[in-house]
């Protein structure tokens, strides 16, 4: 058998210790359910922001950087998925990275058989809040410009006066293919910052450093890692295709059918998808260092037996 | 002390937000107006099929609306939805009373008034008489001679011709439109409306296949509204005319090269580069 293939352990055990974990400690789920509420908040002020009183403060940005027919019924739906991505990518940064901090200090003490106490573990990782605060925000830019980059690909090429790719029309492309490369791209970045927070929190490195191991675990345990990631993200391919159809629900059905969906979206990601993420990547890197601390151990012995 | 303050922070923001979103703002007017406009939609995709009924049905909300909400720009829309709805249903006579109505309720207002006289118009053509239909057009060109409406009716009373294949009266239609649309710029010199009623008369002569008088058109109102207003759109047609009317290549590229120094980021600049190039080759 392969040494370096044994380090990692087998997704299966991963995700039964994720669910036992689950099953088992209710209290793993306050920073997510905090985060969905703030995201619950922001969406209902999102949903409320055309009307009195609140347009006279939420009006002119949204007059300013979208335009002002966003502001009337029911074109304000239309722009309720992007706010809603803008407002999350926000509160990830301000508050999400603290409290997916959280999250993985209660993993780490519930791994090492401590007695967890809620308040003791926001005190203490407050301290280290400037460090979760610059990694989320180069994650989160890193998220983005990559989102962006395949869109920019075909926009130039078809600029230049190509009129197909692989014989697939523009229309094909900026549809429902740039949505699915885009989901994509969204699992290999993820996937490739999903050890950044335990490193960090565990580690206690500095943010550069954990970026870079996170990166070289990713690298390392590459196929697991992206199923770990991938898996719970499948459960947002039909919120991405509903909101793909934004202007068609609004058309066909009722307009306030994409709050729903925004709403379904908070709730799938904050309290599904992020808590399957974050626990089992969080599991498997405690697996990991504790496999490979383990295979340490029977070398020094080994060694010493030798001598 | 903190629970109290938290608590009527909560409270407040509460009462703000009930009574913002319980009023009759804007936004829950134009929700109300959308709805009628979805019942609505049904009828003009399916008049035929819609039951009296259903008709009565949406121009009865319409008007539930237009009473509620009659300071509202968007009752107006309502009025006009109504005429609509009976114009598609061919009940002719009650789109007239609407409409009738809609310009005794704006008589201030002439882009509405050229609206509903339109509709009237439209109504009449509707049942073939052609007559009352002209008659209404050209009391929009008379009565409300700067609006939008106004500016259309002529090329349109031509088109019109043009599509039951009457060349006689499209042509005289096409001349009446130009001395029309002169009589505008003489009155109105300098304006936009002056600079509009230049390029449509330019349209009216490239309709009638008189290219020279075209393109002169055109030079006309570079020459007096360069600086003023965009000039890409008119140079480029200038150009096509030169090109493939009049086949003087060198001039259509002179005006091309004229084009994309004056206007390089403009969306003919593209086209315009291209075109060149095919002159070139020629």
């Amino acid at each position: 058998m392969n040494p370096q293939t044994t380090k990692f352990p087998s997704l299966k055990k991963v995700y039964n210790n994720t669910f036992s974990f689950l099953k088992h400690n209710k209290l793993l789920f306050i920073p997510f359910i905090i985060f969905s509420i703030l995201e619950l908040l922001a969406l209902i002020f999102i949903y409320i922001s055309p009307r009195m009183p609140f347009v006279i403060v939420l009006g002119p940005p949204i007059k300013a950087f979208f335009g002002a027919q966003f502001l009337h019924y029911p074109m304000n739906f239309v722009l309720i998925p992007k706010l809603a991505g803008i407002s999350r990518s926000v509160l990830s940064i301000l508050v999400g990275a603290l409290l997916s901090a959280v999250a993985v200090q209660v993993i780490f003490n519930l791994y090492e058989k401590k007695t967890v106490r809620m308040i003791n573990v926001f005190k203490a990782l407050l301290k280290k809040y400037a460090s979760l605060f610059l990694v989320v925000l180069v994650i989160t830019i890193v998220f983005h410009g990559a989102l962006q980059l395949p869109a920019l690909g075909l926009k130039s090429y078809f600029l230049t006066g190509h009129k197909t790719l692989l014989f697939l029309k523009p229309a094909m492309w900026f549809g429902s293919i740039l949505a699915g490369i885009s989901f994509i791209i969204s699992i290999f970045v993820q996937g490739c910052f999903a050890y950044v927070i335990p490193v960090l929190v565990i580690e206690k490195v500095n943010p550069f450093k954990a970026l870079l191991r996170s990166c070289g675990l990713f690298f390392k345990s590459f196929f697991p890692t992206i199923m770990l990631v991938g898996i719970p993200m499948l459960a947002y391919v039909p919120i991405i295709i509903l909101q793909y159809n934004t202007l068609f629900i609004i058309n066909k059905f009722y307009p306030e059918l994409v709050l729903f969906v925004a709403l379904l979206n908070v709730l799938v990601t904050s309290l599904f998808v992020d808590v399957l993420i974050t626990v089992s990547t969080t599991l498997f890197y405690l697996t990991y260092k504790d496999n490979l601390t383990q295979g340490k151990k029977t070398l020094n012995i080994a060694q010493e037996t030798q001598k | 002390m903190k629970k109290t303050l938290f608590s009527k922070i909560v409270f407040i923001f509460m009462v703000v937000f009930l009574v913002g979103c319980s009023s009759n703002d804007q936004y829950s007017v134009e929700r109300k107006y959308w709805k009628i406009k979805k019942l609505a939609e049904k009828v003009f995709k399916n008049p035929v099929a819609t039951p009296p009924n259903e008709l009565e049905r949406v121009v009865s909300r319409s008007e539930e609306f237009i009473k509620e909400y009659a300071a509202n720009p968007l009752s107006i829309e309502a009025s006009f939805n109504i005429a609509r709805l009976y114009i598609v249903k061919e009940e002719y006579e009650s789109a007239r009373k609407q409409l009738q109505k809609i310009l005794q309720a704006n008589k201030k207002s002439p882009v509405i008034c050229s609206e509903a006289l339109f509709l009237i118009g439209n109504a009449y053509q509707l049942q073939d008489k052609w007559s009352l239909a002209l008659e209404q057009y050209k009391k929009i060109t008379r009565e409300y001679p700067t609006t939008v409406k106004a500016l259309d009716i002529p090329i349109f009373i031509a088109q019109n011709y043009k599509v039951k294949n009457q060349p006689e009266k499209m042509i005289v239609a096409y001349q009446d439109a130009i001395g029309q649309y002169r009589t505008l710029i003489e009155t109105y010199p300098n304006s936009l409306l002056a600079f509009n009623a230049y390029l449509l008369v330019a349209q009216c002569h490239i309709a009638l296949k008189d290219w020279q008088m075209a393109v002169k058109t055109f030079e006309t109102v570079i020459e007096k509204f360069n600086g003023k207003a965009k000039m890409d759109g008119a140079m480029f047609e200038m150009a096509i005319i030169y090109a493939k009317q009049l086949k003087d290549t060198g001039k259509a590229k002179e005006i091309l090269d004229r084009l994309n120094k004056e206007y390089p980021k403009s969306r003919y600049s593209k086209v315009s580069l291209l075109l060149i190039k095919e002159l070139d080759k020629q």
